[in-house]
C-alpha cells in the first residue's frame, strides 16, 4: 500500500448522510490524493442515499485515475452482501478494488422486497428510459404494503421521480451513469427517495445564467440559491422554467419530507415549515470535499 | 361556433399515457403546433386527456402551457377528460409559473388553472364562463357598470388569456367585440 494512501473509516453503525459527510470533511485534504481506501468495519450499514452517493463519488474518483479500495471488514455476511443484493457492484467502476474480494455480481432473481430491501436503478446516459419514474414509484408502493393509505404516495412520488430524473438528463454531460433508489425504514417509519448523478450539477449550470442576466442572485451563496430554487423556482433557462425542483418539493411537503441536496462542495438541507421549505442550518455546509453532480434525497415521514 | 372547435386526443401525440420531462414536452409541443398550423380556421382546440395516466410539471409546461401562451388571444386550448388530482396540480404549477391560464372543461363547467384573476375582473370572468360567447354591453346591463368599464374588463380578460376576442358588427352597424369562452 502506498504511503500516501488515505483511509476513511466509517463507524460500526448506521451511516447517515450527516455521518458520511463528516467523515469526508475530516479527510478533506487527503481526498485529493492519488489513492484512497474506504474502510467499513463489522456492523457498518449504509443508508440508501449514502450508498448511491458513495457509488457516484468513487466512480468519479476512478474516472479521475484515483486508486480506490473498498475494504469490507465483515465481508459478505455484512454490508458487502447488502450492497451486492442492491446491485452496487454491478454499477461499480471496474478499476475500483474490493476487499476481501470483488463479489460475483449475479444476484438471485427477484431477491425480496418483503424485507424493505430495494435495488439501485441505473439512469443510463444517452438513453432515456421512459418507464423509470413508474418503476421507482411501484417499488416504493410495494414496500408500503402494510400501510392502508399507501395509494396517496403514488401520484406525488411519480412526479418527484419524474422531475428528479429529468433533472439528471438536463444537467448531466458526463460518461458516468446516474442512480436512483428508494427504501423504506419501518423502524423509524421513514422512506428515502434518492437520485444521484455525476453531471455538471444544478449550481454549475445555473450560476452562469444568473451572471448573464446581471441578476443579484449570482452573488448569493449556494445555500441561498438553492433556497430560491426550491421555494421560488429558478432555472438556467430563465424565468419561465425552473419549476421542476420546486414542484417536486411541493409534492414532498405532502409527506412532511426533509430534503437534502449535495452539490459540488455544498450540502443544503431543508425542513418543511408550513407551505415552504426552510434551510436546516445545522445540517447545511459549504466548503465540503468536492462531489461532482447532484445528489438528492427526500426523506418522507410516513407518520404524516 | 362549433365549426371553430376541434377535439384532439393527447395520446395520439404522446404514444404513451405517462409523460414526463422537458424533452418529451418539447417533442409533443412541436406535434401539437403542427396540428394547430394545419387547421388555421379553428379557434378552440379541445385537448382530451382520455387514457392519460400521469404527467409531470415539466412536460405540462413545455407541451401544454407553452402552446396556450404562444397563441394567447388568438386561439384557445381547453383540456377535457382530466380528473386526476395530481395531473391537475402539475398543470396548475406549470400554468402558474408561466402566468398563463389554461381552461379545463368538466361535465358542466369551464374553470381555469394558473394565475388567479384579480378581484376586479373576477365577476366579468364568471359571467363570461356561463355562456359560450358574450358581449361587454350585456355584462354592463346585468350589472351597474358602464359599458366602457365592462369593455375594459373583458379586454383585460382577453389580454390575460382567459377569453378569446373577435370583432363583430353591432345592430347599429358599429364595431363590437364578441368574447368567447375557451371550451
Amino acid at each position: 500500500m502506498p504511503e500516501s494512501r488515505t483511509e476513511i473509516h466509517f463507524s460500526a453503525t448506521w451511516v447517515s448522510s450527516h455521518h458520511f459527510e463528516t467523515c469526508l470533511k475530516n479527510h478533506s485534504e487527503q481526498l485529493g490524493r492519488d489513492s484512497v481506501s474506504f474502510v467499513f468495519p463489522v456492523g457498518c450499514k449504509l443508508m440508501i442515499d449514502v450508498s448511491i452517493k458513495l457509488l457516484s463519488l468513487i466512480n468519479q474518483k476512478a474516472n479521475s485515475s484515483v486508486d480506490v479500495i473498498l475494504d469490507f471488514k465483515e465481508g459478505m455476511p455484512g454490508l458487502m452482501g447488502y450492497l451486492k443484493r442492491m446491485g452496487f457492484f454491478e454499477n461499480l467502476d471496474e478499476r475500483i478494488s474490493v476487499l476481501p474480494s470483488r463479489p460475483d455480481t449475479r444476484r438471485p432473481w427477484n431477491y425480496g422486497w418483503e424485507d424493505g430491501f430495494m435495488e439501485i436503478t441505473t439512469i443510463k446516459r444517452g438513453s432515456r428510459d421512459s418507464n423509470l419514474p413508474e418503476q421507482m414509484t411501484q417499488t416504493l408502493i410495494s414496500s408500503l404494503s402494510n400501510k392502508n393509505d399507501r395509494e396517496r404516495y403514488e401520484g406525488p412520488t411519480w412526479t418527484i421521480f419524474a422531475e428528479l430524473i429529468d433533472n439528471v438528463y438536463s444537467h448531466s454531460r458526463t460518461p458516468i451513469d446516474g442512480f436512483a433508489a428508494v427504501q423504506t425504514y419501518p423502524a423509524s417509519n421513514i422512506a428515502k427517495v434518492a437520485v444521484s448523478d455525476s453531471g455538471l450539477g444544478i449550481l454549475t449550470t445555473l450560476r452562469p445564467s444568473l451572471s448573464t442576466d446581471g441578476s443579484k442572485l449570482q452573488y448569493l451563496s449556494d445555500i441561498e440559491i438553492m433556497k430560491r430554487v426550491i421555494n421560488e423556482g429558478i432555472s438556467q433557462y430563465g424565468g419561465i422554467r425552473g419549476n421542476g425542483l420546486k414542484g417536486s418539493a411541493q409534492k414532498a411537503l405532502k409527506f412532511n419530507a426533509d430534503l437534502e441536496f449535495r452539490l459540488g462542495n455544498s450540502l443544503v438541507c431543508f425542513k418543511p415549515q408550513g407551505k415552504r421549505y426552510e434551510v436546516d442550518k445545522k445540517k447545511s455546509f459549504e466548503n465540503l470535499p468536492l462531489i461532482s453532480g447532484t445528489h438528492i434525497c427526500y426523506t418522507y415521514n410516513l407518520n404524516k | 361556433m362549433n365549426e371553430n372547435v376541434i377535439v384532439l386526443h393527447l395520446m395520439d401525440y404522446t404514444n404513451t399515457n405517462e409523460c414526463w420531462g422537458r424533452e418529451k414536452g418539447v417533442d409533443v409541443y412541436l406535434k401539437l403546433l403542427a396540428f394547430v398550423n394545419a387547421n388555421p380556421g379553428i379557434m378552440i382546440f379541445k385537448i382530451s386527456f382520455k387514457g392519460m395516466k400521469r404527467m409531470d410539471i415539466s412536460f405540462a409546461s413545455e407541451a401544454i402551457v407553452e402552446l396556450a401562451y404562444k397563441y394567447r388571444g388568438l386561439k384557445g386550448f381547453c383540456i377535457t377528460d382530466l380528473t386526476d388530482a395530481d395531473m391537475i396540480e402539475n398543470l396548475q404549477a406549470a400554468a402558474e409559473k408561466r402566468r398563463q391560464p389554461v381552461s379545463i372543461r368538466t361535465e358542466d363547467k369551464v374553470s381555469f388553472v394558473g394565475p388567479t384573476p384579480s378581484k376586479g375582473i373576477e365577476a366579468a370572468l364568471n359571467y363570461a364562463l356561463q355562456r359560450a360567447q358574450s358581449k361587454a354591453a350585456d355584462f354592463a346591463k346585468s350589472t351597474k357598470l358602464s359599458i366602457a368599464n365592462a369593455s375594459a374588463k373583458f379586454k383585460k380578460l382577453s389580454d390575460l388569456g382567459y377569453l378569446l376576442r373577435r370583432e363583430d358588427m353591432s345592430e347599429t352597424g358599429g364595431a363590437e367585440y364578441l368574447y368567447y369562452r375557451i371550451g
